[in-house]
């Protein structure tokens, strides 16, 4: 045992330590996740993922190239189409109305490809239409193609398979020709792709498709001829007029009226090298339409000119007008009507030019139909539909249902008007009219729709008088249908709840519980879940309560049988809706929300946490606030006083929060969280109160000595600041600390751990200034006094004492052992003066002799350790020099356990 | 010396489309590629202008096939001396000429035609003599000649309705066995300029049967008289035949008439005492069952001034 008394404390200067042992800085030019783009482009031609051997990369190759096999030449890129959304549209189209699975096509189509390049060469690569075509598919379309070639008449009946891989290789051979210069075979070519479109003898339900796919081989042929021209141009406009004229010509004297239309469509921009008027021009194009008789046809041949039309005009109405006319002729011929609504919307597309007024009284002349009306509501804007609104919803109630409900109609109807309401006087009849229908509607997921899309324009537009009617009548309709799942609800509740004017909560809460106990809750989180994913923060009361009562719904689901992973994922949901709440500068109208969620929420852990973190939050935010406010003018006294008040508000609910925190140790952080943030607010008996109350919970805590030391190594840094008690002395905590450690029922191998940190805890209070303050500390309070420094002497002793006894305890040849005693002397050496008294020095080496009688079995690391800490006593020896400066020994170590005391690092804090 | 491998002699006209109006002046220049140089005996400009009319073979008699060939008639000659005798450098020399297109006194142009049995065509033809020793260097062009009709006519719209009762050849009797059906329309002129496009419109306002196709035909009619013989042949042929209408056409949808007169096949109606050109344009109906109605419009095609 050894006698501390005589034992000095050395005198520290930390700010020259700290700069000693820090890591030298040098300024990065890179961010370590900042992209490292250079670097993978040239690594990616290493890649042997990315070789040629590829099959992906191959395709992608070759269709830019042209296909090897049949005669290399260099193809003309198609340029990307002009309207990405119609590339777009189109291959929706292709998908949805070719009924044979085209994915798996591919894939063998790719293998095919590759083996047999004989049958075609695939030019267009960009729309991927070349992949719709199988193995055989292609093979089969070269013999069409020379059946085709040789004149083979007329074919009976095609397949849709064999439609588009003729159409594929007519492709193919439009490129090739104009490839070739042969440009009369082109068109040829073109015509022939034009002509599927007007044959009489396709299956109906396919048309869309093969529409998608032909226009794309006229797109092309169009654009291949405007290039032409165009460069034509540059060098002689004279030849370049007479050339685009010839194609007219050519074009003109085509004898079927479905391939001169389309080819005419395709090319029709040229007619801007003959200056000519483009609205003339589409305008008999659009009338000449109109001698298609199918009205799918028709229609369709409408929708390719709309999309080609380089200026939109008076064509726009024409087209309108004529698709509507012939409508009667659809439901005749029992067309499904979805075959036609790709076109119709195509026509309708920008109706910048047509007048709404006139298009609705053509629709009531001619169709009457739902799915007409539907596409004419959303063809138009907002405000042009508000403008008439009462002719729609007339037009609407009236309109036969074919593909679209009623239901369904008047609920675009609604979204329309969310957009813009109609006219203030006729709102009301309005909303009267229509909920006069939709209310008798029985299918609950339709009703379910209209009314989301109307509740949506009711709280833009209307008074919350309305929509609580609205939401009654909702509620009493979902509540008969109890039964059948009702999946469009909770767009609805999100919608509510999105509103500003969340007024009503007795709603919300009425329309949760039409759902079953299980499905409410599962709503309820999903819409806690999507308003997370928003992150925006809420600042509305009425908002925050209605959520508040939606997570209560989640939160009151939990019991103790529910999964650990519920469990989480609704805290986490709950948690993100509490860091949801944001009242701006009102701090205690969000103290308040707080209050109320530890209410709701008290089985859950980490809510209970995060509130925990939030008001102490809080009290930081308030005293920057304060202080704001104190350096604009001083004598803003009493708001500073204010300030403190509510911090000690929030630590005081900090306070009782924390002990419903389930984890131990997470409660011990806390505690020393807020002790902090007391301390930083002037609030001393608060701090006290946190920090004595994290010391006695010490002997109460689990399993888990390391995290137990490893607080206690950071809770020393914490104590510096901590001022003495002015009744129970200037180390109550240190010692209550003490006195608490022994006490834990738990410990395995790691006591000595937790007593070292304390060495230089005890260092720092015999200093005359303190590495760090935030209030006056003991330091200013007890200033080395003999008494003070006496008592520190002797918690230093007892302190050893304690560490010596466990040391004994301790298997003598472990390598653990050896570990704590180079780290104690390293310790010891930091604070206290070794070189003075000898029996301080003799001490050390007594420990040192411990260390060495199982030096050999000692790792690398820990060996050179070893040979740190005695070069550092033997030093001192040799060398008498008082401030000789304390070498860490420990930083040349790779065990870290010692590193942490109040002498080298410092707590964080947010000043 | 030079890079021409071969002598040889162009003419190029000033005007890319080479069309001309009587009274205008044609520009152009010979371009004589001469290898190593050579001296000439001076270039000599050939403009004629000729009307071609035949006989067909079925409107003549067999034994008459010796005249089924009429003499041509000349109707334009003119001979210019481009170049004086001279010689050209080695390599590419153009010499300019003009002439001004006209009549030979007591005939009038014609426009440019090719059709089957009447043929209108111009030339300008070019030689270089060389002497002796080398042969002379010949080239021929055509230009073409357009000729404005002298007054623009009146357009003449014309209105029609097809209705079973309107047929010709069908009798009263097999009347009401006929699926009924009312087509109606116009054309916007009878007398169209023959560079813009023939309109109109038609409607089906009825019709029991369903409607296949509505096809417009342009035909030519040529008409060759032979005074000698007294005997004048006509010669109907389908130049154009486009499809209006595909289907079973709309009942009561205004469906444009709309075609563009072929460049090479047509030109403003002609009648001279020796032949005439004429067109007409047949509406043609087909109905799904098979059965064909035909409307039958002469028209007068013109050029405008």
């Amino acid at each position: 045992m050894a006698d501390t008394s005589r034992w000095e404390f050395r005198a520290r200067d930390y700010v020259r330590e700290s700069a000693e042992v820090a890591v030298a800085r040098v300024g990065s030019k890179t961010h370590p996740l900042a992209g490292t783009k250079r670097g993978e482009e040239t690594r990616r031609a290493d890649d042997p993922l990315m070789s040629a051997d590829d099959p992906l990369s191959v395709i992608g190759g070759e269709s830019g190239s042209g296909s090897g096999g049949s005669g290399a030449h260099p193809i003309e890129a198609p340029a990307v189409p002009s309207s990405s959304s119609w590339g777009l549209k189109k291959q929706t189209m292709v998908r949805e109305y070719l009924a044979s699975g085209c994915a798996a096509r591919a894939l063998v189509l790719v293998k095919e490809i590759r083996s047999s390049k004989a049958s075609s060469s695939f030019g267009g690569g960009d729309d991927g239409f070349e992949m719709l075509e199988s193995s055989q598919l292609v093979e089969r379309s070269a013999a069409r193609l020379q059946q085709l070639e040789r004149g083979g008449g007329e074919k009976k009946s095609e397949s849709e398979s064999e439609s588009i891989a003729r159409l594929a290789a007519l492709h193919s051979a439009m490129i090739r020709h104009w490839a070739n210069d042969e440009r009369v075979a082109a068109l040829k070519v073109a015509i022939q792709a034009a002509k599927t479109l007007g044959e009489s003898n396709k299956v109906e339900e396919f048309y869309p498709a093969l529409f998608a796919v032909a226009t794309e081989i006229l797109d092309n042929f169009g654009r291949l001829v405007y290039a032409r021209i165009a460069k034509k141009e540059e060098v002689n406009p004279v030849e370049a007029k007479e050339t685009c004229r010839n194609w007219f010509y050519k074009t003109a004297c085509i004898r079927e009226l479905v391939p001169r239309f389309y080819v005419e469509a395709a090319i029709v921009r040229c007619y801007a090298f003959l200056s000519a008027d483009f609205p003339q021009v589409l305008s008999r194009l659009a009338s000449i339409a109109r001698g298609v008789g199918s009205p799918l046809r028709a229609a369709y041949a409408r929708a390719y000119l709309a999309l080609n039309a380089p200026v939109r005009g008076k064509f726009a109405a024409t087209i309108v007008h004529d698709t509507l006319f012939q409508f009667r002729g659809v439901l005749k011929l029992e067309t499904p009507l979805k075959l036609l609504e790709p076109a119709l919307e195509m026509i309708l597309g920008s109706p910048a030019d047509v007048d709404l007024g006139e298009v609705l009284a053509q629709y009531r002349d001619y169709c009457n139909d739902a799915t007409v009306l539907k596409h004419i509501i959303e063809a138009f804007s907002h405000e042009d539909v508000a403008s008439r609104a009462a002719a729609i919803v007339a037009l609407a109630k009236r309109a036969e249902p074919s593909t679209t409900s009623t239901v369904d109609l008047l609920g675009r109807l609604g979204r329309k008007f969310a957009g813009a309401p109609p006219p203030k006087d006729q709102r009301l009849a309005i909303l009267n009219e229509v909920w006069k229908v939709v209310t008798r509607c029985n299918d609950v997921g339709d009703y379910v729709t209209c009314a989301t899309h109307w509740l949506d324009c009711l709280l833009k537009h209307y008074s919350d008088r309305e929509v609580r009617v609205l939401l009654g009548d909702v509620i009493s309709h979902v509540q008969v249908a109890t039964t059948t799942t009702t999946p469009n609800l909770e767009d609805l509740v999100q919608m509510l709840i999105q509103s500003k004017q969340m007024l009503a909560s007795d709603h919300l809460l009425k329309l949760l519980d039409v759902f079953r106990p299980h499905r409410k809750v599962e709503i309820a989180k999903e819409v806690l879940a999507s308003s997370s994913k928003r992150r925006a923060s809420s600042s509305d009361p009425a908002t925050i309560h209605a959520m508040l009562e939606i997570a209560r719904v989640a939160h009151d689901a939990l019991d103790s049988l529910s999964p650990p992973g519920e469990r989480r994922h609704v805290a986490s949901l709950v948690v993100s809706f509490v860091e949801s709440v944001d009242m701006g500068r009102d701090l205690e109208r969000q103290l308040g929300v707080y209050v109320e969620c530890r209410a709701a929420f008290p089985n859950l852990d980490l809510v209970l946490d995060r509130l925990v973190l939030l008001a102490a939050n809080l009290a930081m935010t308030s005293k920057r606030v304060a202080t704001r406010a104190l350096r604009k003018s001083a004598d803003n006294k009493s708001l500073a006083e204010r300030a403190q008040h509510f911090s000690k508000a929030c630590l005081a609910f900090a306070h009782v929060t924390i002990p419903s925190v389930e984890s131990g140790f997470r409660k011990l952080e806390l505690l020393s969280l807020c002790g902090h943030v007391a301390l930083l607010n002037n609030c001393l008996p608060h701090a006290d109160t946190f920090f004595k109350a994290a010391v006695a919970l010490v002997p109460d805590l689990p399993e888990g000595d390391d995290r137990l030391s490893g607080f206690v190594a950071t809770f020393s840094s914490s104590l510096v600041l901590v001022p003495g008690h002015p009744d129970r002395g200037p180390f109550y905590l240190v010692q209550g600390l003490l006195n608490a450690l022994p006490r834990y029922a738990h410990w395995k191998t790691r006591q000595c751990d937790a007593y070292i940190p304390l060495i230089p805890l005890l260092g720092a209070y015999a200093q005359r200034k303190l590495p760090y303050s935030v209030v006056d500390a003991n330091d200013v309070l007890y200033g080395g006094a003999p008494d003070y420094l006496l008592e520190l002497k002797t918690h230093l002793s007892s302190l050893v004492s304690n560490i010596l006894d466990h040391l004994a305890s301790l298997d003598p040849a472990s390598l653990k052992r050896a570990e704590l005693v180079l780290d104690l002397i390293n310790n010891l050496h930091l604070v206290i003066n070794l070189e003075d008294a000898g029996d301080a020095k003799d001490f050390a080496r007594k420990l040192l002799a411990l260390a060495t009688k199982v030096k050999h079995t000692f790792p690398p690391p820990l060996k050179a350790y070893f040979d740190h800490t005695h070069a550092l006593l033997h030093n001192n020896n040799n060398n008498n020099n008082n401030n000789h400066p304390p070498q860490l020994a420990s930083a040349a170590s790779s065990s870290s356990s010692s590193a942490r005391g109040a002498g080298s690092s410092s707590p964080n804090y947010n000043k | 010396m030079g890079d021409i491998e071969h002598s040889s002699l162009e003419i190029s006209l000033k005007r890319v489309d080479r069309i001309y109006r009587p009274g205008e002046m044609v520009e152009g220049v010979v371009v004589v590629s001469a290898r190593a140089g050579w001296a000439h005996k001076g270039i000599t400009m050939r403009v004629s202008g000729t009307v071609k009319l035949q006989l067909s073979q079925r409107n003549v008699g067999l034994f008459d096939s010796a005249s089924s060939s009429i003499k041509p008639r000349e109707v334009l000659r003119e001979t210019i001396e481009v170049a004086p005798a001279g010689r050209f450098p080695d390599g590419v020399t153009e010499v300019p000429f003009e002439f001004r297109l006209g009549p030979l006194v007591g005939e009038s142009l014609y426009e440019s035609y090719h059709g089957v049995y009447v043929n209108v065509c111009y030339v300008i033809g070019c030689e270089c003599r060389r002497g002796v020793m080398k042969a002379p260097l010949e080239r021929e062009v055509e230009f073409i000649v357009e000729v404005p009709t002298a007054a623009t006519p009146q357009p003449d719209p014309r209105s029609f309705s097809i209705a079973p009762e309107s047929l010709d050849n069908i009798r009263a009797t097999s009347l009401s066995s006929i699926p009924r059906f009312k087509i109606s329309g116009k054309l916007h002129r009878q007398n169209c300029p023959v560079n813009l496009p023939l309109t109109g419109e038609f409607v089906v306002e009825e019709s029991e049967a369903q409607v296949k196709s509505v096809e417009l035909q342009l035909v030519r009619a040529e008409t060759v008289r032979h005074a000698e013989l007294a005997n004048s042949a006509r010669e109907a042929t389908e130049i154009q035949n486009i499809q209006i209408a595909d289907g079973d056409v709309t009942r009561n949808l205004v469906v444009p008439i709309y075609m563009i007169f072929p460049r090479l096949f047509t030109c403003p109606s002609m009648a001279t005492n020796d032949f005439s050109v004429d067109f007409e344009v047949n509406l043609i109906v087909i109905f799904a069952d098979g059965y064909m109605i035909t409307e039958n419009f002469p028209i007068q095609l013109h050029r405008n001034r």
